[in-house]
């Protein structure tokens, strides 16, 4: 009998405290990180999540971070443990860990896992991701939207001791030092993410000494139990049935062929079966989502229509179980890439599993997001500081309109849950001028509840040259609505030369193979490059819309007089 | 009768193991059973269950997406 299962179960009061406990260590280690990171993406985007898990590496602990990896980071973790072993855990020993061939999500995202001891003995793990904007490969900020294979995408870490009984295992940081573009910028974020666990340490040992570390133990796993009943109860309320999906990335970056995920959802009793077989062969350039980054957008799918109340922990997302082919979109197999699975596939899967669930729980539906996270990565030598940068930036894009509610406008894609950086840190830190950033007008797929509108900014170049990379998707097609609602507006990403009069596309200007996803194009000061993000879909028949709604939007601007009469039969001052 | 079985790959060496049901890579143990059509892998309990009861009932072995699927599923999906 293990000792978690020799103690009372625990009350309910005290297991919510705990839970809550458990949610507020996780908030302190995202501040730290947060107040204590070099790069924009972390400290602005937001781009990482903290979390607690036990012995087992099942996931006990998380708060409002992206739920990407949140859905996603037990398989890393239960990875790590079954690589390198619960022994190889030492006091102030801290493992490392990106190969999305090990149970990461894609590259860039980096798990940083601490053990907690109590009395000598290993108590659970206190854990980050984040996401590195820099970690070498083909293109700078390491988004490859032309890479073939793994292999061209960044620095590839099995799990590693990158410190070991709190000293530096150097010859790890001078291999991952030597392949980051920006060092400085890696070995300060490194010492971010290594700091938020300390700080998580330091509150689960305050935790351990108030409850005790068996009391704690059983809390935890009660926990993961309660969770687990609350999703079977939640799943057993929706109709037995099969329910069908799919949707398609425009192209790969390497051909223009549109690459589909379907899934297959079976709701039977108290379990979900989501059946992803009849998703296209996996592509030949980076849009391939991995198993775990599917697995996560078919739990944060679920967590979207289910009950808020449940605690969010492995527990929940055991009821819900995946198929899936290897080598194909949405689970690939290697060396195939996937950098861009984690931003533009993975939305669009989550999508996928949302429309699905409008055939099981429809007053729960929603029209779709934008769906990209529209990735512009630039790099080069900034004229005044004289030092090499790169950056990874996000737009946000319009979110679905669902009953009773319009969808947000211009956020990053629920399932990644950044952050927009603002105009000022970029100026401050890049060479660019951005000389617009505002809502796209007409931009919301028009509904009773419309969707999220989508944002236009213009970069004016500030430097000779900067090297710049796009991985879109959603230029070609549109985030649908649902029960009569329109679609989104499409996005994009344009540029007008020096001395040119217009915007046009990238392919136009430069021949690359694709509008939406290139590499390592050259762009020059007075250049100027619109982004474009998408916008969301729209709920019900827009008629039905009520007209002092759509006057509000129109006197806004947000939806124009010609829209408004054409897609809402709404004349002014009728 | 299935076995519990290790991914014996040495530690410089990398063998990719996929579950036969949930696709996922396998780091260490996994299940074997023997079937008609061969003998097939699984990351745990749950996927060989699932295996039986929806995989052979529903899909059945060496199932591939037949052509024209995406107009079957744009008939079945909610608009
Ligand atoms: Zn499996």
């Amino acid at each position: 009998m293990s000792d978690a299962e020799r103690i009372e179960p625990i009350d309910p009061v005290t297991l919510s405290v705990i839970n809550n406990a458990f949610v507020n260590v996780c908030r302190e280690m995202g501040t730290a990180m947060m107040r204590t990171s070099y790069s924009p993406i972390f400290n602005e985007g937001l781009d990482f999540s903290c979390m607690l898990f036990n012995l087992r590496g099942d996931l006990i602990g998380q708060a409002e971070f992206c739920p990407t990896m949140l859905g996603s980071c037990q398989f890393a973790m239960k990875w790590m443990l079954d690589e390198v072993g619960l022994d190889a855990f030492g006091p102030g020993d801290v493992f490392i860990h990106n190969d999305p061939y090990r149970g990461q999500c894609h590259m860039p995202e980096h798990l940083v896992v601490k053990a907690v001891f109590h009395e000598g003995r290993p108590w659970g793990f206190v854990a980050n991701i984040a996401h590195v904007g820099e970690i070498g490969g083909m293109a700078p900020g390491s988004f490859a939207a032309d890479a073939t294979e793994v292999y061209q995408e960044g620095l590839r870490l099995p799990p590693l001791k990158i410190m070991a009984g709190g000293d530096y295992v150097r010859d790890v940081w001078r291999i991952v030092l030597a392949n980051h573009r920006t060092p400085k910028t890696t070995w300060g974020d490194y010492h971010a993410m290594i700091g938020s666990l300390n700080v998580a340490e330091e509150r689960v040992q305050e935790l351990l000494a108030k409850y005790g570390a068996e009391r704690l133990a059983a809390a935890s796993e009660q926990l993961l139990d309660y969770s687990e009943r609350f999703m079977r109860a939640e799943i057993a309320e929706m109709p037995d049935g099969v329910y069908y999906a799919q949707d398609c990335m425009e192209d790969d970056g390497i051909t223009r062929n549109p690459y589909w995920m379907r899934l297959r959802l079976t709701i039977r009793g108290d379990q979900a079966i989501c059946d992803w077989t009849d998703s296209d062969e996996q592509a030949k350039g980076p849009i391939n989502a991995t198993f775990v980054v599917t697995a996560a957008s078919c739990y944060s799918g679920f967590l979207h229509v289910v009950s808020d109340d449940i605690p969010i922990n492995a527990g929940c997302y055991r009821p819900i179980q995946l198929v899936t082919r290897p080598g194909t979109l949405v689970n690939v197999k290697h060396p195939g890439p996937s950098v861009g699975g984690n931003t533009e596939t993975h939305p669009h899967i989550q999508n996928v599993v949302l429309r699905a669930l409008a055939g099981a729980v429809p007053e729960r539906a929603t029209g779709a997001e934008g769906a990209s996270s529209c990735n512009f990565l630039f790099g080069g030598f900034h004229p005044e500081y004289g030092d090499y940068y790169t950056n990874y930036h996000i737009e946000g894009s319009g979110w679905g309109g669902t009953i009773g509610h319009d969808g947000n406008s211009v956020l990053c894609p629920n399932n990644g849950n950044c952050r927009n950086t603002p105009v000022e840190i970029l100026e401050t830190k890049y060479p660019f001028v951005v000389e617009e950033f505002r809502l796209r007008p007409d931009s919301a797929g028009a509904g009773r509840w419309r969707g999220g509108l989508a944002s236009s900014r213009v970069f004016r170049v500030e430097a000779p040259e900067i090297t710049v990379n796009a991985l879109f998707d959603r230029t070609r097609t549109q985030g649908p609505g649902i029960f009569g609602g329109g679609s989104g507006a499409s996005s994009g990403i344009h540029i007008q030369r020096a001395g040119d009069t217009a915007f046009r596309s990238f392919s136009e200007a430069f021949g690359t193979v694709s509008d939406s996803k290139f590499t390592r194009v050259a762009v020059s000061r007075g250049d100027r490059i619109r982004l474009d993000s998408a916008g969301g879909g729209g709920f019900g028949d827009p008629r039905e819309r009520p007209r002092e709604s759509i006057a509000e939007d129109v006197r806004q601007g947000l939806v124009s007089p010609d829209a408004a009469r054409e897609l809402y039969g709404y004349e002014e001052g009728a | 009768m299935a076995v519990w079985l290790e991914n014996d790959a040495q530690w410089h060496e990398e063998r990719m193991l996929h579950c036969a049901l949930c696709g996922r890579m396998i780091a260490k143990r996994f299940l074997r059973e023997s079937f008609a059509h061969g003998d097939e892998i699984f990351c745990g309990d749950d996927c060989l269950t699932l295996y039986h009861d929806y995989w052979l009932v529903e899909r059945g072995p060496g199932y591939r997406p037949p052509e024209g699927i995406d107009a079957a599923y744009a008939e079945r999906m909610v608009m």
